[in-house]
């Protein structure tokens, strides 16, 4: 099935539905996607801002800014992964390209974490940062952390309804990948060992740093860099969509 | 146009959810333990040509919804082929994904969007639909505060506005009082006289004796007759009125005489 601006328009609606419903019956609606992360700030920078936080420029800026993206990468993930199974009326018995359930998902995140991102521009501003040009490239940002969402959630999608223990394995390693993402600590602190190379395997690790690179630092990130996480993301989406679409056949039986 | 030839449809008996451990397992032993199968769909072959409208009948369990199904895309044949001349459409349930929490209006996007409606399309006719479903009053009402049979006109105003070629249908006009009924078989009138295909699973015989050119009739996942329904309507009604009297082998021999019919 191929796509037109009708699977346009259904990818427009579930994402808005899903955005709409997510928080619809919360006091403070959409800004627990700035709020949850606001707390863990608070608890972390108590703890740790004498000792990791020091020789750091703003950490509670620092530490805002890991938070952000790990808890949107956490949450996309987490609720994209079961996608097919919550919309399962529609997995089960609409004719339409299923990916667009999970896309749609992982958007609908995107959006949170777009206004979050606002909020941190806010608090960036605040903190003495002063707005420049290197901030125009945000949405860049986003679109990376988008493509990484969007690969792992067409992965994880998939590998759930064939077998339902990967969501108990991957809430494990969300809790380890906290500590193997320099969310509360800086690289200087991991050293030149092993920790640091497989710290710097986890691409969530590239996805903070240009956040921080941007609004912190407010430097303009190195373009190279930028480029190499697109193609390199892009080409894993690419890859997880084929998975997907090889599984498809088979989805509305296994939910 | 669709073509159906030889398909057989297998599920995992029994319905065991899967598990790392149970993927793990039947991996290792090359799939000796992936478990029994259970064969809905048993070397099913039709042929329906465009414009023609088909009634599938059967008893619960028979194979029809597997059928419709397996025609849509949603399931993979376990053998056999399906070929569908153009876009498919599939009702089974009216209002598939309509959120409860969410307004009629927006109900009626969304699910205009899940029938493959373009959103120009909707638009333009969303006065149409609300008058055909009798909501004029309610279009900013959460669709929770709706009554079933207001749900099922508000869906089926949105699906009428389907343009697909193959239109497969799976009991979807049985919600909603008499009234509702004759407005969808009013539909269904005007449907049999387009360039499209329309597969309707249905246990009202009366609406297959009326609409339907030629009846298929699935028994316990085999093609018991497939032909025009002024032949196979009678002894299906035949077979169901003899049913009370018979039970298990008896059953499957009941309907032989017709597998030859085309």
């Amino acid at each position: 099935m191929s796509y037109d601006a009708r699977s346009l328009n259904l990818l427009r609606e579930l994402t808005v539905s899903q955005h709409k419903l997510k928080d619809q019956s919360t006091f403070f609606g959409f800004l627990w996607s700035f709020l949850n992360p606001l707390i863990m700030v608070g608890v972390l920078f108590l703890f740790f801002h004498h000792r990791l936080g020091e020789g750091v420029d703003h950490y509670g800026l620092y530490l805002l800014l890991g938070l952000v993206p790990y808890t949107n990468f956490a949450n996309a993930t987490s609720r994209s992964m079961r996608v097919l199974l919550t919309l399962k009326p529609l997995t089960k018995e609409a004719v339409f390209p299923k990916e667009l359930l999970v896309v749609s998902s992982t958007l609908s995140h995107s959006i949170d974490l777009t206004i979050a991102m606002g909020f941190c521009f806010g608090a960036a501003y605040l903190f003495g940062v002063k707005p420049s040009f290197s901030q125009l490239y945000l949405p860049v940002v986003l679109a990376v952390q988008f493509l990484l969402i969007l690969w792992v959630s067409l992965i994880l999608s998939c590998a759930f309804l064939v077998a339902r223990d990967i969501e108990h394995i991957y809430q494990a390693f969300l809790r380890v990948l906290l500590f193997l993402t320099p969310v509360f600590y800086t690289s200087s602190f991991l050293g030149v060992g092993l920790a640091r190379q497989v710290v710097w395997l986890n691409p969530l690790t590239h996805v903070i740093e240009l956040f921080r690179t941007i609004l912190l630092d407010g430097a303009v990130p190195p373009g190279a860099r930028v480029i190499e996480l697109v193609v390199i993301n892009g080409l894993l989406a690419g890859g997880a969509l084929r998975l997907f679409k090889a599984c498809e056949p088979r989805l509305a039986e296994y939910v | 146009m669709l073509v159906v030839r030889g398909l057989v449809k297998e599920f995992a008996a029994g319905g065991h959810r899967p598990t790392v451990y149970r993927l793990v397992r039947s991996l290792l032993d090359g799939g000796k333990t992936s478990g029994a199968r259970m064969r809905a769909l048993d070397g099913i072959d039709l042929d329906v040509r465009t414009g023609e409208l088909v009634g599938v009948v059967g008893e619960n369990g028979a194979g029809k919804t597997t059928l419709l199904k397996t025609i849509a895309g949603l399931y993979a044949p376990t053998q056999g082929s399906v070929e569908v001349g153009g876009e498919v459409a599939l009702l089974a349930g009216l209002g598939v994904g309509m959120i409860e929490e969410l307004s009629v209006a927006e109900n009626i996007y969304l699910y205009g969007a899940v029938c493959r409606l373009r959103r120009r399309t909707i638009k333009d006719r969303f006065d149409t639909i609300v008058q055909w479903a009798e909501l004029e009053g309610c279009v900013d009402d959460e669709l929770r505060t709706l009554s079933s049979g207001m749900r099922s006109r508000l869906a089926f105003g949105v699906a009428m506005q389907i343009t697909s070629d193959v239109i497969l249908m799976d009991e979807a006009f049985n919600a909603g009082d008499g009234r509702f009924q004759d407005r969808c078989e009013e539909f269904l009138r005007e449907t049999k006289g387009m360039e499209r295909t329309v597969l309707v699973a249905t246990h009202n015989l009366e609406f297959v004796s009326s609409f339907c050119n030629r009846t298929l009739w699935l028994h316990r996942g085999r093609q018991k007759a497939f032909g025009p329904t002024e032949v196979v309507l009678p002894e299906y009604r035949t077979f169901v009125s003899r049913r009370v009297e018979l039970t298990g082998s008896e059953v499957d021999q009941l309907p032989g005489s017709l597998r030859g019919v085309q």
